[in-house]
Protein backbone atom coordinates (compact mmCIF):
# COMPACT_ATOMS: atom_id res chain seq x y z
CA UNK A 1 0.00 0.00 0.00
CA UNK A 2 1.66 3.05 -1.15
CA UNK A 3 0.93 6.62 0.07
CA UNK A 4 -2.35 8.23 -0.26
CA UNK A 5 -2.68 10.62 -3.18
CA UNK A 6 -4.98 13.18 -3.30
CA UNK A 7 -6.45 13.69 -6.75
CA UNK A 8 -7.22 16.32 -8.31
CA UNK A 9 -8.24 17.83 -11.97
CA UNK A 10 -7.47 20.79 -13.85
CA UNK A 11 -8.97 24.02 -13.72
CA UNK A 12 -12.31 23.91 -16.16
CA UNK A 13 -13.14 20.10 -15.73
CA UNK A 14 -16.82 21.07 -14.36
CA UNK A 15 -19.75 21.02 -15.96
CA UNK A 16 -21.01 25.04 -15.35
CA UNK A 17 -22.91 25.87 -12.64
CA UNK A 18 -25.88 28.31 -12.97
CA UNK A 19 -24.79 29.45 -9.61
CA UNK A 20 -21.39 30.45 -10.34
CA UNK A 21 -22.28 31.73 -13.94
CA UNK A 22 -24.06 34.55 -15.17
CA UNK A 23 -24.32 36.96 -11.74
CA UNK A 24 -22.40 39.48 -13.12
CA UNK A 25 -22.00 41.84 -10.83
CA UNK A 26 -23.69 39.92 -7.96
CA UNK A 27 -20.79 36.96 -8.39
CA UNK A 28 -18.03 40.01 -8.04
CA UNK A 29 -19.93 41.29 -5.26
CA UNK A 30 -19.94 37.88 -3.31
CA UNK A 31 -16.64 37.39 -4.39
CA UNK A 32 -15.29 40.49 -2.78
CA UNK A 33 -17.41 39.76 0.61
CA UNK A 34 -17.10 36.21 0.95
CA UNK A 35 -14.49 35.54 3.36
CA UNK A 36 -11.49 33.44 2.42
CA UNK A 37 -10.92 31.27 5.31
CA UNK A 38 -8.44 33.38 7.17
CA UNK A 39 -6.08 30.35 8.95
CA UNK A 40 -5.14 28.23 6.02
CA UNK A 41 -6.04 24.92 7.94
CA UNK A 42 -5.24 21.80 5.40
CA UNK A 43 -8.50 22.24 3.94
CA UNK A 44 -8.18 25.27 2.61
CA UNK A 45 -5.16 24.37 1.47
CA UNK A 46 -5.62 21.16 0.24
CA UNK A 47 -8.86 19.96 -0.61
CA UNK A 48 -10.20 23.08 -2.20
CA UNK A 49 -7.30 24.99 -3.27
CA UNK A 50 -6.80 25.86 -6.97
CA UNK A 51 -3.30 26.23 -6.88
CA UNK A 52 -3.07 22.52 -5.58
CA UNK A 53 -5.52 21.08 -8.31
CA UNK A 54 -3.05 23.34 -10.96
CA UNK A 55 -0.26 20.98 -9.63
CA UNK A 56 -2.94 18.39 -10.11
CA UNK A 57 -1.17 15.35 -11.35
CA UNK A 58 -2.31 11.71 -8.75
CA UNK A 59 -0.61 11.15 -5.81
CA UNK A 60 1.19 14.46 -5.58
CA UNK A 61 0.60 15.12 -1.94
CA UNK A 62 0.43 18.87 -1.92
CA UNK A 63 0.96 18.33 1.86
CA UNK A 64 -1.26 19.63 4.75
CA UNK A 65 1.75 21.46 5.83
CA UNK A 66 2.46 23.51 3.25
CA UNK A 67 1.29 27.52 3.36
CA UNK A 68 -1.33 27.99 0.80
CA UNK A 69 -1.89 31.23 -1.40
CA UNK A 70 -1.97 33.34 1.21
CA UNK A 71 1.21 32.27 2.93
CA UNK A 72 -0.94 30.88 5.86
CA UNK A 73 0.01 27.67 7.02
CA UNK A 74 -0.73 25.12 9.72
CA UNK A 75 1.12 23.47 12.69
CA UNK A 76 1.50 19.94 14.13
CA UNK A 77 -1.56 20.80 16.97
CA UNK A 78 -3.99 22.85 14.66
CA UNK A 79 -3.01 26.02 15.57
CA UNK A 80 -3.17 28.75 12.97
CA UNK A 81 -0.06 29.88 12.11
CA UNK A 82 -0.56 33.18 9.71
CA UNK A 83 3.03 33.68 7.61
CA UNK A 84 4.58 31.10 9.91
CA UNK A 85 4.04 32.87 12.78
CA UNK A 86 2.66 30.89 15.70
CA UNK A 87 -0.60 31.67 17.62
CA UNK A 88 -2.06 30.03 20.65
CA UNK A 89 -4.68 26.90 20.25
CA UNK A 90 -7.68 28.69 20.78
CA UNK A 91 -7.20 32.43 20.26
CA UNK A 92 -10.13 34.07 20.04
CA UNK A 93 -8.40 37.98 20.46
CA UNK A 94 -11.12 40.09 19.10
CA UNK A 95 -9.04 43.64 18.27
CA UNK A 96 -10.41 45.61 16.02
CA UNK A 97 -8.18 46.43 12.80
CA UNK A 98 -8.55 48.14 9.30
CA UNK A 99 -7.44 45.83 6.28
CA UNK A 100 -6.50 46.76 2.89
CA UNK A 101 -9.41 46.40 0.66
CA UNK A 102 -7.11 44.49 -2.20
CA UNK A 103 -6.07 42.62 0.14
CA UNK A 104 -9.46 41.41 1.23
CA UNK A 105 -10.74 41.11 -2.36
CA UNK A 106 -7.55 38.97 -3.57
CA UNK A 107 -8.58 36.68 -0.43
CA UNK A 108 -12.08 36.30 -1.23
CA UNK A 109 -11.76 35.74 -4.78
CA UNK A 110 -10.52 32.47 -3.32
CA UNK A 111 -13.22 31.32 -1.62
CA UNK A 112 -15.36 32.31 -5.02
CA UNK A 113 -13.21 29.96 -6.80
CA UNK A 114 -13.94 27.57 -4.29
CA UNK A 115 -17.44 27.63 -4.34
CA UNK A 116 -17.62 27.35 -7.88
CA UNK A 117 -15.64 24.23 -8.15
CA UNK A 118 -17.80 22.60 -5.07
CA UNK A 119 -21.30 23.68 -6.97
CA UNK A 120 -20.39 21.96 -10.09
CA UNK A 121 -19.96 18.65 -10.58
CA UNK A 122 -16.27 17.13 -12.55
CA UNK A 123 -18.06 16.50 -16.40
CA UNK A 124 -15.97 13.40 -16.60
CA UNK A 125 -15.10 12.26 -12.90
CA UNK A 126 -12.62 9.36 -13.88
CA UNK A 127 -10.28 11.81 -15.73
CA UNK A 128 -10.91 14.16 -12.47
CA UNK A 129 -9.54 11.88 -10.16
CA UNK A 130 -6.60 11.15 -12.14
CA UNK A 131 -5.65 14.85 -13.46
CA UNK A 132 -6.52 14.11 -16.92
CA UNK A 133 -7.55 17.43 -18.97
CA UNK A 134 -11.16 16.62 -20.31
CA UNK A 135 -9.94 18.20 -23.68
CA UNK A 136 -8.43 14.75 -24.02
CA UNK A 137 -11.43 12.34 -23.17
CA UNK A 138 -12.73 10.53 -26.38
CA UNK A 139 -16.32 10.16 -26.80
CA UNK A 140 -16.57 7.14 -29.11
CA UNK A 141 -20.47 6.78 -30.64
CA UNK A 142 -21.28 3.47 -30.32
CA UNK A 143 -20.80 0.67 -27.47
CA UNK A 144 -18.68 -0.76 -29.50
CA UNK A 145 -15.93 1.76 -30.08
CA UNK A 146 -16.12 2.27 -25.97
CA UNK A 147 -15.43 -1.28 -25.82
CA UNK A 148 -12.85 -1.10 -28.14
CA UNK A 149 -10.74 2.35 -26.24
CA UNK A 150 -10.56 0.35 -23.25
CA UNK A 151 -9.63 -3.24 -24.44
CA UNK A 152 -6.68 -1.72 -26.29
CA UNK A 153 -5.35 -0.83 -22.99
CA UNK A 154 -5.27 -4.15 -21.85
CA UNK A 155 -1.73 -5.91 -21.82
CA UNK A 156 -1.93 -9.61 -22.88
CA UNK A 157 -1.53 -10.34 -19.11
CA UNK A 158 -4.44 -8.13 -17.59
CA UNK A 159 -1.86 -5.45 -16.74
CA UNK A 160 -3.30 -1.87 -17.54
CA UNK A 161 -1.65 1.18 -19.66
CA UNK A 162 -1.96 4.42 -19.23
CA UNK A 163 -3.55 6.50 -21.90
CA UNK A 164 -6.92 5.85 -21.79
CA UNK A 165 -9.74 8.50 -21.38
CA UNK A 166 -12.92 8.04 -22.88
CA UNK A 167 -16.31 8.42 -21.83
CA UNK A 168 -19.68 6.66 -23.06
CA UNK A 169 -23.44 7.19 -22.51
CA UNK A 170 -24.49 3.22 -22.29
CA UNK A 171 -28.46 4.11 -22.56
CA UNK A 172 -28.15 6.71 -25.40
CA UNK A 173 -28.85 3.97 -28.01
CA UNK A 174 -31.85 3.02 -26.16
CA UNK A 175 -33.74 6.77 -26.65
CA UNK A 176 -32.12 7.23 -30.41
CA UNK A 177 -35.28 6.56 -32.29
CA UNK A 178 -36.84 9.88 -30.05
CA UNK A 179 -37.23 13.03 -32.14
CA UNK A 180 -37.56 16.20 -29.51
CA UNK A 181 -41.53 16.46 -30.30
CA UNK A 182 -41.51 12.71 -29.09
CA UNK A 183 -39.35 12.86 -26.02
CA UNK A 184 -41.44 16.12 -25.07
CA UNK A 185 -44.47 14.23 -24.76
CA UNK A 186 -43.28 10.57 -23.91
CA UNK A 187 -40.40 10.98 -21.80
CA UNK A 188 -40.78 9.53 -18.12
CA UNK A 189 -38.29 10.28 -14.86
CA UNK A 190 -36.52 6.88 -15.26
CA UNK A 191 -35.79 7.44 -19.17
CA UNK A 192 -34.07 10.70 -18.24
CA UNK A 193 -32.60 9.66 -15.29
CA UNK A 194 -30.70 6.18 -17.56
CA UNK A 195 -30.67 8.59 -20.33
CA UNK A 196 -28.20 10.90 -18.74
CA UNK A 197 -26.16 8.61 -16.84
CA UNK A 198 -22.08 8.91 -18.57
CA UNK A 199 -19.44 6.52 -17.83
CA UNK A 200 -15.89 7.24 -17.71
CA UNK A 201 -13.01 5.37 -17.70
CA UNK A 202 -9.33 6.93 -17.54
CA UNK A 203 -6.24 5.74 -16.48
CA UNK A 204 -2.53 6.83 -16.33
CA UNK A 205 0.89 6.78 -14.83
CA UNK A 206 0.79 6.30 -10.95
CA UNK A 207 3.44 9.81 -10.09
CA UNK A 208 3.58 8.75 -6.83
CA UNK A 209 6.21 6.00 -7.18
CA UNK A 210 10.01 6.22 -5.50
CA UNK A 211 12.50 6.71 -8.21
CA UNK A 212 13.53 3.93 -9.27
CA UNK A 213 10.71 1.66 -8.51
CA UNK A 214 8.18 0.34 -11.36
CA UNK A 215 5.49 2.72 -11.80
CA UNK A 216 1.96 1.43 -10.58
CA UNK A 217 -0.67 2.44 -13.41
CA UNK A 218 -3.57 3.96 -12.04
CA UNK A 219 -7.12 3.26 -13.02
CA UNK A 220 -10.45 5.29 -12.35
CA UNK A 221 -13.96 4.25 -13.39
CA UNK A 222 -16.58 7.04 -12.96
CA UNK A 223 -20.13 7.85 -13.26
CA UNK A 224 -21.75 10.99 -13.56
CA UNK A 225 -26.50 10.99 -13.66
CA UNK A 226 -28.71 13.88 -13.59
CA UNK A 227 -31.39 13.15 -10.83
CA UNK A 228 -33.63 15.84 -11.90
CA UNK A 229 -32.84 18.13 -14.81
CA UNK A 230 -35.45 20.82 -15.48
CA UNK A 231 -32.86 23.06 -17.31
CA UNK A 232 -32.46 20.31 -20.18
CA UNK A 233 -33.34 21.91 -23.22
CA UNK A 234 -36.33 18.86 -23.83
CA UNK A 235 -38.15 20.93 -21.04
CA UNK A 236 -37.58 24.23 -22.54
CA UNK A 237 -40.27 24.89 -25.01
CA UNK A 238 -39.03 28.48 -25.91
CA UNK A 239 -35.81 26.94 -26.33
CA UNK A 240 -36.57 24.70 -29.19
CA UNK A 241 -38.61 26.96 -30.85
CA UNK A 242 -35.82 29.79 -30.94
CA UNK A 243 -33.53 27.21 -32.23
CA UNK A 244 -35.66 26.31 -34.80
CA UNK A 245 -36.84 29.84 -35.80
CA UNK A 246 -32.77 30.84 -35.86
CA UNK A 247 -32.36 27.72 -37.80
CA UNK A 248 -34.76 28.75 -40.51
CA UNK A 249 -33.37 32.08 -40.91
CA UNK A 250 -30.61 30.39 -42.14
CA UNK A 251 -32.64 27.41 -44.07
CA UNK A 252 -31.51 27.11 -48.14
CA UNK A 253 -34.27 28.73 -50.06
CA UNK A 254 -36.71 26.88 -52.32
CA UNK A 255 -35.05 24.98 -54.62
CA UNK A 256 -31.40 26.23 -53.75
CA UNK A 257 -30.20 22.78 -52.31
CA UNK A 258 -28.52 21.50 -55.50
CA UNK A 259 -29.01 17.95 -55.33
CA UNK A 260 -26.14 15.93 -54.97
CA UNK A 261 -25.82 11.81 -55.32
CA UNK A 262 -29.31 11.15 -53.57
CA UNK A 263 -30.05 7.85 -51.89
CA UNK A 264 -28.23 7.16 -49.26
CA UNK A 265 -25.49 8.95 -50.06
CA UNK A 266 -26.42 12.32 -48.40
CA UNK A 267 -24.80 15.80 -49.06
CA UNK A 268 -24.17 18.59 -47.31
CA UNK A 269 -25.48 21.68 -48.39
CA UNK A 270 -23.13 25.14 -47.39
CA UNK A 271 -24.68 28.09 -45.59
CA UNK A 272 -24.51 31.38 -46.35
CA UNK A 273 -21.47 33.66 -44.93
CA UNK A 274 -23.37 35.63 -42.94
CA UNK A 275 -25.69 32.68 -41.52
CA UNK A 276 -22.08 31.19 -41.00
CA UNK A 277 -20.95 34.09 -38.77
CA UNK A 278 -24.03 34.52 -37.06
CA UNK A 279 -26.05 31.26 -36.24
CA UNK A 280 -23.24 29.87 -34.32
CA UNK A 281 -23.21 32.71 -31.87
CA UNK A 282 -27.63 32.86 -31.70
CA UNK A 283 -27.45 29.32 -30.71
CA UNK A 284 -24.80 29.68 -27.92
CA UNK A 285 -26.97 33.00 -26.86
CA UNK A 286 -29.91 30.49 -26.63
CA UNK A 287 -28.03 27.89 -24.66
CA UNK A 288 -27.41 30.06 -22.12
CA UNK A 289 -30.95 30.73 -21.89
CA UNK A 290 -31.61 27.45 -20.02
CA UNK A 291 -30.67 28.58 -16.83
CA UNK A 292 -34.29 28.54 -14.95
CA UNK A 293 -35.66 25.05 -13.20
CA UNK A 294 -33.72 22.54 -10.41
CA UNK A 295 -31.16 20.46 -10.99
CA UNK A 296 -29.74 17.79 -8.95
CA UNK A 297 -26.76 15.59 -10.08
CA UNK A 298 -24.82 12.92 -8.67
CA UNK A 299 -21.39 11.71 -9.93
CA UNK A 300 -18.95 8.85 -8.27
CA UNK A 301 -15.24 7.77 -8.85
CA UNK A 302 -13.23 4.52 -7.62
CA UNK A 303 -9.58 4.55 -8.64
CA UNK A 304 -7.59 1.80 -8.05
CA UNK A 305 -3.73 1.13 -8.64
CA UNK A 306 -1.99 -1.96 -10.60
CA UNK A 307 0.95 -2.87 -9.49
CA UNK A 308 3.37 -6.00 -10.59
CA UNK A 309 2.30 -8.38 -11.13
CA UNK A 310 -1.07 -7.51 -13.01
CA UNK A 311 -3.01 -9.19 -10.24
CA UNK A 312 -1.55 -6.76 -7.62
CA UNK A 313 -4.53 -4.26 -7.41
CA UNK A 314 -4.88 -2.07 -4.40
CA UNK A 315 -8.21 0.62 -4.00
CA UNK A 316 -6.85 4.05 -3.82
CA UNK A 317 -9.85 6.56 -3.55
CA UNK A 318 -13.23 7.09 -4.12
CA UNK A 319 -15.05 10.27 -4.27
CA UNK A 320 -18.75 11.11 -4.13
CA UNK A 321 -20.52 14.64 -5.32
CA UNK A 322 -24.19 15.31 -5.00
CA UNK A 323 -24.91 18.97 -6.48
CA UNK A 324 -28.35 20.58 -6.78
CA UNK A 325 -29.40 24.26 -8.19
CA UNK A 326 -32.12 26.09 -8.94
CA UNK A 327 -32.70 29.12 -11.04
CA UNK A 328 -34.94 31.27 -10.58
CA UNK A 329 -36.55 34.79 -11.68
CA UNK A 330 -35.69 36.48 -8.94
CA UNK A 331 -31.30 34.81 -8.51
CA UNK A 332 -30.47 31.31 -7.88
CA UNK A 333 -29.46 28.89 -4.58
CA UNK A 334 -26.93 26.14 -5.30
CA UNK A 335 -25.76 23.58 -2.64
CA UNK A 336 -23.42 20.87 -2.82
CA UNK A 337 -21.73 18.06 -1.02
CA UNK A 338 -18.14 16.62 -1.81
CA UNK A 339 -16.77 13.32 0.05
CA UNK A 340 -13.79 11.83 -0.62
CA UNK A 341 -12.56 8.40 0.87
CA UNK A 342 -8.86 7.56 0.63
CA UNK A 343 -5.71 5.83 1.90
CA UNK A 344 -3.46 7.76 4.59
CA UNK A 345 0.31 6.93 4.87
CA UNK A 346 -0.14 4.66 7.00
CA UNK A 347 -3.18 2.36 4.78
CA UNK A 348 -6.14 3.76 6.93
CA UNK A 349 -8.84 5.12 5.70
CA UNK A 350 -9.49 9.02 5.71
CA UNK A 351 -12.37 11.07 5.07
CA UNK A 352 -12.62 14.34 3.85
CA UNK A 353 -15.85 16.03 3.26
CA UNK A 354 -16.94 19.52 2.01
CA UNK A 355 -20.61 21.16 1.45
CA UNK A 356 -21.21 24.61 0.40
CA UNK A 357 -24.10 26.75 -0.36
CA UNK A 358 -24.50 29.71 -2.10
CA UNK A 359 -27.74 31.71 -3.04
CA UNK A 360 -27.99 35.10 -4.82
CA UNK A 361 -31.10 36.72 -4.86
CA UNK A 362 -32.03 40.27 -6.08
CA UNK A 363 -33.19 42.59 -8.85
CA UNK A 364 -31.52 46.05 -10.57
CA UNK A 365 -31.68 48.06 -7.06
CA UNK A 366 -31.36 45.48 -4.45
CA UNK A 367 -28.88 42.16 -4.64
CA UNK A 368 -28.29 39.99 -1.60
CA UNK A 369 -25.82 37.09 -1.46
CA UNK A 370 -25.03 34.53 1.18
CA UNK A 371 -22.53 31.80 0.72
CA UNK A 372 -21.01 29.49 2.98
CA UNK A 373 -18.62 26.60 3.12
CA UNK A 374 -17.95 23.58 5.32
CA UNK A 375 -15.24 21.74 5.31
CA UNK A 376 -14.40 18.48 7.61
CA UNK A 377 -10.73 17.09 6.59
CA UNK A 378 -9.36 14.13 7.86
CA UNK A 379 -5.56 14.88 8.17
CA UNK A 380 -5.22 11.66 9.79
CA UNK A 381 -6.98 8.71 10.34
CA UNK A 382 -7.26 9.99 14.19
CA UNK A 383 -7.33 14.02 13.50
CA UNK A 384 -10.21 15.87 11.57
CA UNK A 385 -10.48 20.25 11.30
CA UNK A 386 -13.50 20.99 10.92
CA UNK A 387 -13.69 24.71 9.31
CA UNK A 388 -16.81 26.72 8.77
CA UNK A 389 -16.46 29.54 6.55
CA UNK A 390 -19.49 32.13 5.54
CA UNK A 391 -20.20 35.19 4.11
CA UNK A 392 -23.13 37.54 3.22
CA UNK A 393 -23.61 40.97 1.46
CA UNK A 394 -26.13 43.55 0.48
CA UNK A 395 -26.25 46.33 -2.09
CA UNK A 396 -28.33 48.77 -2.71
CA UNK A 397 -28.07 50.63 -5.87
CA UNK A 398 -30.05 54.32 -5.51
CA UNK A 399 -30.31 55.44 -9.26
CA UNK A 400 -28.12 58.97 -10.18
CA UNK A 401 -26.63 58.91 -6.50
CA UNK A 402 -24.87 55.56 -6.29
CA UNK A 403 -24.59 52.38 -5.25
CA UNK A 404 -23.96 51.09 -1.12
CA UNK A 405 -22.54 47.92 -0.31
CA UNK A 406 -21.81 46.56 2.69
CA UNK A 407 -20.88 42.99 3.74
CA UNK A 408 -19.42 40.49 6.40
CA UNK A 409 -17.96 37.04 6.27
CA UNK A 410 -16.73 34.83 9.14
CA UNK A 411 -15.22 31.64 9.79
CA UNK A 412 -15.45 29.39 12.45
CA UNK A 413 -12.43 26.73 13.58
CA UNK A 414 -14.74 23.94 15.03
CA UNK A 415 -11.15 22.16 16.41
CA UNK A 416 -9.44 25.99 17.66
CA UNK A 417 -13.08 27.28 18.79
CA UNK A 418 -11.37 30.90 16.84
CA UNK A 419 -13.66 32.78 15.38
CA UNK A 420 -12.57 35.96 13.13
CA UNK A 421 -14.43 38.50 10.79
CA UNK A 422 -14.02 40.56 8.37
CA UNK A 423 -16.72 43.63 7.35
CA UNK A 424 -17.06 45.78 4.33
CA UNK A 425 -18.71 49.25 3.47
CA UNK A 426 -18.47 50.74 0.39
CA UNK A 427 -20.31 53.38 -1.61
CA UNK A 428 -19.82 54.10 -5.21
CA UNK A 429 -20.84 57.01 -7.60
CA UNK A 430 -23.39 56.44 -10.35
CA UNK A 431 -20.61 56.23 -12.89
CA UNK A 432 -18.38 53.73 -11.05
CA UNK A 433 -15.84 55.90 -8.89
CA UNK A 434 -15.61 54.83 -5.55
CA UNK A 435 -16.22 57.14 -3.06
CA UNK A 436 -16.00 55.34 -0.24
CA UNK A 437 -14.54 51.93 0.88
CA UNK A 438 -13.03 50.07 4.26
CA UNK A 439 -12.54 46.81 5.58
CA UNK A 440 -11.94 45.84 8.76
CA UNK A 441 -11.43 42.76 10.55
CA UNK A 442 -12.14 41.26 13.69
CA UNK A 443 -11.28 38.41 15.81
CA UNK A 444 -9.03 35.39 15.66
CA UNK A 445 -7.18 34.53 12.41
CA UNK A 446 -7.29 36.88 10.20
CA UNK A 447 -4.15 38.82 8.41
CA UNK B 1 -30.25 6.21 -59.66
CA UNK B 2 -31.80 6.27 -56.49
CA UNK B 3 -35.98 5.39 -56.79
CA UNK B 4 -38.51 3.90 -54.88
CA UNK B 5 -41.47 1.84 -56.33
CA UNK B 6 -44.58 2.70 -55.75
CA UNK B 7 -47.96 0.92 -56.40
CA UNK B 8 -49.58 2.80 -59.12
CA UNK B 9 -53.27 1.51 -57.81
CA UNK B 10 -52.30 2.33 -54.27
CA UNK B 11 -53.44 5.00 -52.54
CA UNK B 12 -51.45 8.43 -51.65
CA UNK B 13 -47.90 8.58 -51.03
CA UNK B 14 -47.01 10.16 -47.30
CA UNK B 15 -43.93 10.48 -46.14
CA UNK B 16 -41.69 11.85 -42.73
CA UNK B 17 -38.32 13.12 -42.11
CA UNK B 18 -37.53 13.13 -38.15
CA UNK B 19 -34.28 14.34 -36.56
CA UNK B 20 -33.38 11.60 -34.26
CA UNK B 21 -31.55 11.48 -30.82
CA UNK B 22 -34.11 14.51 -29.46
CA UNK B 23 -31.90 17.00 -31.87
CA UNK B 24 -33.36 20.14 -32.32
CA UNK B 25 -33.93 20.78 -36.55
CA UNK B 26 -36.03 21.78 -39.06
CA UNK B 27 -36.79 20.10 -42.38
CA UNK B 28 -37.76 20.76 -45.66
CA UNK B 29 -39.40 18.45 -48.93
CA UNK B 30 -38.68 19.98 -52.15
CA UNK B 31 -40.56 18.43 -55.23
CA UNK B 32 -38.12 18.45 -58.88
CA UNK B 33 -38.66 17.27 -62.31
CA UNK B 34 -36.48 15.17 -64.35
CA UNK B 35 -37.11 16.68 -67.87
CA UNK B 36 -34.02 14.74 -69.69
CA UNK B 37 -35.12 11.89 -68.33
CA UNK B 38 -31.63 10.78 -67.12
CA UNK B 39 -33.26 9.51 -63.53
CA UNK B 40 -31.50 12.94 -61.83
CA UNK B 41 -33.47 15.89 -60.79
CA UNK B 42 -32.72 19.01 -62.78
CA UNK B 43 -36.07 21.09 -62.34
CA UNK B 44 -37.44 22.46 -59.10
CA UNK B 45 -41.29 22.56 -59.20
CA UNK B 46 -42.22 23.31 -55.83
CA UNK B 47 -41.67 22.79 -51.93
CA UNK B 48 -44.12 20.76 -50.46
CA UNK B 49 -42.87 21.23 -46.59
CA UNK B 50 -41.36 24.38 -45.17
CA UNK B 51 -38.88 24.32 -42.57
CA UNK B 52 -40.51 24.79 -38.74
CA UNK B 53 -43.49 23.89 -39.96
CA UNK B 54 -45.09 20.17 -39.11
CA UNK B 55 -41.37 19.24 -37.69
CA UNK B 56 -41.32 15.39 -37.44
CA UNK B 57 -45.06 14.94 -38.33
CA UNK B 58 -46.25 13.11 -41.64
CA UNK B 59 -46.44 14.55 -44.68
CA UNK B 60 -48.54 14.46 -47.83
CA UNK B 61 -46.93 14.00 -51.36
CA UNK B 62 -49.62 12.76 -53.25
CA UNK B 63 -50.93 10.43 -55.77
CA UNK B 64 -48.55 7.66 -57.27
CA UNK B 65 -50.15 9.32 -60.65
CA UNK B 66 -48.98 12.56 -59.73
CA UNK B 67 -45.40 11.95 -58.81
CA UNK B 68 -44.51 9.38 -61.13
CA UNK B 69 -40.97 10.32 -62.29
CA UNK B 70 -40.42 13.22 -59.95
CA UNK B 71 -37.76 13.68 -57.42
CA UNK B 72 -38.33 13.95 -53.73
CA UNK B 73 -35.74 15.59 -51.93
CA UNK B 74 -35.34 16.00 -48.73
CA UNK B 75 -33.26 18.60 -46.25
CA UNK B 76 -32.86 18.69 -42.83
CA UNK B 77 -30.88 20.97 -40.75
CA UNK B 78 -30.40 19.92 -37.09
CA UNK B 79 -28.32 21.49 -34.23
CA UNK B 80 -26.21 20.00 -31.90
CA UNK B 81 -27.69 20.25 -28.13
CA UNK B 82 -26.02 22.55 -25.74
CA UNK B 83 -23.64 20.27 -23.72
CA UNK B 84 -23.62 17.30 -26.49
CA UNK B 85 -20.67 16.09 -28.28
CA UNK B 86 -23.07 13.13 -30.28
CA UNK B 87 -23.73 13.68 -34.41
CA UNK B 88 -26.91 13.79 -35.72
CA UNK B 89 -29.39 11.01 -37.30
CA UNK B 90 -32.35 11.57 -39.04
CA UNK B 91 -35.12 8.95 -40.52
CA UNK B 92 -37.19 9.32 -44.01
CA UNK B 93 -40.07 7.28 -44.39
CA UNK B 94 -42.30 7.33 -47.38
CA UNK B 95 -45.33 5.14 -47.00
CA UNK B 96 -48.09 4.33 -49.26
CA UNK B 97 -51.61 3.09 -47.42
CA UNK B 98 -49.58 2.78 -43.80
CA UNK B 99 -47.05 0.53 -45.53
CA UNK B 100 -43.23 1.71 -45.87
CA UNK B 101 -42.02 1.33 -49.35
CA UNK B 102 -39.38 -0.96 -50.31
CA UNK B 103 -35.51 0.28 -48.59
CA UNK B 104 -37.90 2.66 -46.00
CA UNK B 105 -37.42 3.55 -43.13
CA UNK B 106 -34.08 5.07 -44.12
CA UNK B 107 -31.71 6.09 -41.23
CA UNK B 108 -28.94 8.64 -41.99
CA UNK B 109 -26.30 9.62 -39.65
CA UNK B 110 -23.26 11.72 -39.70
CA UNK B 111 -20.92 14.32 -38.00
CA UNK B 112 -21.70 18.11 -37.06
CA UNK B 113 -19.71 19.74 -39.91
CA UNK B 114 -16.04 20.91 -38.13
CA UNK B 115 -16.15 23.99 -35.28
CA UNK B 116 -20.60 24.37 -35.86
CA UNK B 117 -22.88 22.57 -33.77
CA UNK B 118 -25.40 22.57 -36.67
CA UNK B 119 -24.85 21.14 -40.51
CA UNK B 120 -27.49 21.26 -43.47
CA UNK B 121 -27.82 17.95 -45.85
CA UNK B 122 -30.32 16.92 -48.56
CA UNK B 123 -30.64 13.56 -50.23
CA UNK B 124 -33.20 12.45 -52.74
CA UNK B 125 -35.32 9.30 -54.32
CA UNK B 126 -37.45 9.13 -57.73
CA UNK B 127 -40.46 7.92 -57.45
CA UNK B 128 -41.52 5.71 -59.71
CA UNK B 129 -44.75 3.17 -60.33
CA UNK B 130 -44.79 0.10 -60.08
Amino acid sequence: MTAAPMYYARAGDHRPSSVSRGAGLLTALIASLALPIANGRAWAADALSPASEAAGPPGSDTGSNQPDSAGLSIGPGGSILPGGTSQPEGNSSSTISRVPVEDYQRRVKDLDDRLNELLSIPTTPAAFALGVSPETVAHPGTVRDVVAAVTTHFGTDGSLKPGLAVEGAPFRPLFARYDIDEWMKNATWPMQVLDSVRISFATSTDPAAPAGATAATLASAGLRVSLWDQRDYRHQPAFVKGVREALRACFPGEGSAKPGEGGRNFTSVPVTDSCERNLGDTLDKLAKTLTRGHRLELAGVVTIAQGQPATAVDWRASRLWLAYDWGFGAGTLGAAADAQFRNNTDGRRVTDLTVGLRALIGGESVKWSVGGLYGRVGQTPDQTDNVLRYGSALSLKVMSYGVVEAGIQGNHDFATHADGALLLVSLSAANGETVFSRAYSAGAGLP
Amino acid sequence: MPNLKMGSTGGPIVTSVRILKAHVGVTAIDLWADTDHNGRPDQFLKRIKQPNQDENGQIALGSPAELDGQVVQWIWMPSQPPMATDGWEVEIDVTQNGQSLAGMPMRLAGDYPDGQRYGTFETWYQMVGG
